[in-house]
């Protein structure tokens, strides 16, 4: 039971680390994957950065205790890795990248070109409509 | 125009990161002739030059598109046909794709804040101050989509957030600076 947490843990750090798993690092993972039944996994996630967040390290804080066998999951059936939180990496949909020159220019009013009676709109017209996007404090 | 990309190219990120309001977009796109378009399109044209790197996300997009379906039904006095609309949101995405704007997915960015983004969303309600109207006489303090956008803000890391509403003057306890468009480029 306890082996195949561990492989599965060591599983799992290979997918959220992204990076190829040698030998010597799925040893180390097995090692750290005891010592998360034995002690915890923050130093592990301080250490590779990873973006997880044990959800159920609550759990494990109140259900572990040193009667339970340090390599076994006993006293904590409920524990289960479908528990672990994964937050995503913020990364933008649209990264930047420089402007392309005229770009500005090229789309001055570009609304205003495909309908062209938007210029007879008011200022106060365009105003209201903005303001009840959200409550709009404009200056005049 | 293969020697004009490559300059281009080898650009580096500017370190100031800005957070564009949805409202820069409306005027700087809708109607040439609205008070604000000159002091939008110097704010852009800033951006285009470098001197910012623009930031927004999903939830502008929804914005805009809200904004340009009352605007067209304003105008036409019926319902927009979505198609419409559709095109015209086509053209802020070609606007933003070609000025190199940062566009954040918002589920995921506040999906990195768990119990936590509405929350923040408060504490920033509750710090702000509330500004009284320069043109009206009420008081007017930020709302929840502000506040929202600014935890949006907060999380991908800018340094300002650009607006015309001058409500976003009340906004305490965030590094965030605002930049009041209508007062920066006068």
């Amino acid at each position: 039971m306890t082996r195949i947490t561990i492989t599965r843990f060591r599983k799992y750090l290979a997918r959220v680390c992204k990076e190829p798993m040698t030998l010597e690092t799925q040893s180390n993972a097995g090692k750290r994957a005891r010592g998360f039944f034995r002690s915890g996994v923050d130093h592990l996630i301080d250490e590779k950065g990873l973006p997880i967040k044990f959800e159920a390290w609550n759990m494990i804080r109140r259900t572990y205790s040193d009667r339970v066998k340090p390599f076994s999951n006993q006293g904590m059936p409920e524990l289960s890795f479908q528990s672990v939180k994964v937050i995503r990496e913020i990364i933008p949909i649209k990264a930047w990248a420089p402007a392309k020159k005229g770009t500005n220019e090229e789309f001055s009013g570009i609304i205003e070109r495909d309908f062209p009676e938007l210029s007879n709109l008011t200022d106060e017209q365009i105003d209201r409509v903005v303001s009840s996007l959200r409550r709009r404090e404009l200056d005049e | 125009m293969t020697a004009a990309a490559t300059p281009e190219k080898a650009a580096s990120e500017p370190k100031v990161k800005v957070y564009i309001d949805t409202m820069a977009f409306v005027y700087k796109l809708v109607n040439t002739r609205h008070r604000y378009f000159s002091q939008a399109n110097a704010f852009f044209r800033d951006i285009e030059q470098g001197k910012f790197v623009g930031v927004i996300s999903t939830f502008e997009l929804a914005e805009f598109q809200s904004a340009i379906k009352s605007i067209l039904s304003k105008l036409k006095n019926t319902e927009t046909p979505q198609g419409d609309v559709d095109k015209e949101m086509g053209r802020l995405n070609d606007f933003i794709g070609k000025m190199g704007i940062k566009l954040y997915n918002a589920d995921v960015v506040l999906d990195t804040h768990p119990l936590v983004a509405f929350f923040r969303a408060e504490q920033l309600i509750g710090a702000a101050k509330s500004i009284k109207g320069t043109w009206s006489p009420d008081w007017h303090t930020i709302g929840g989509a502000d506040a929202i956008h600014l935890v949006i803000a907060e999380t991908v890391g800018v340094e300002s957030y650009a607006t015309f509403d001058q409500g976003f003057k009340g906004i305490n306890g965030t590094s965030i600076k605002m930049l009041i468009l209508s007062e920066a480029y006068p």
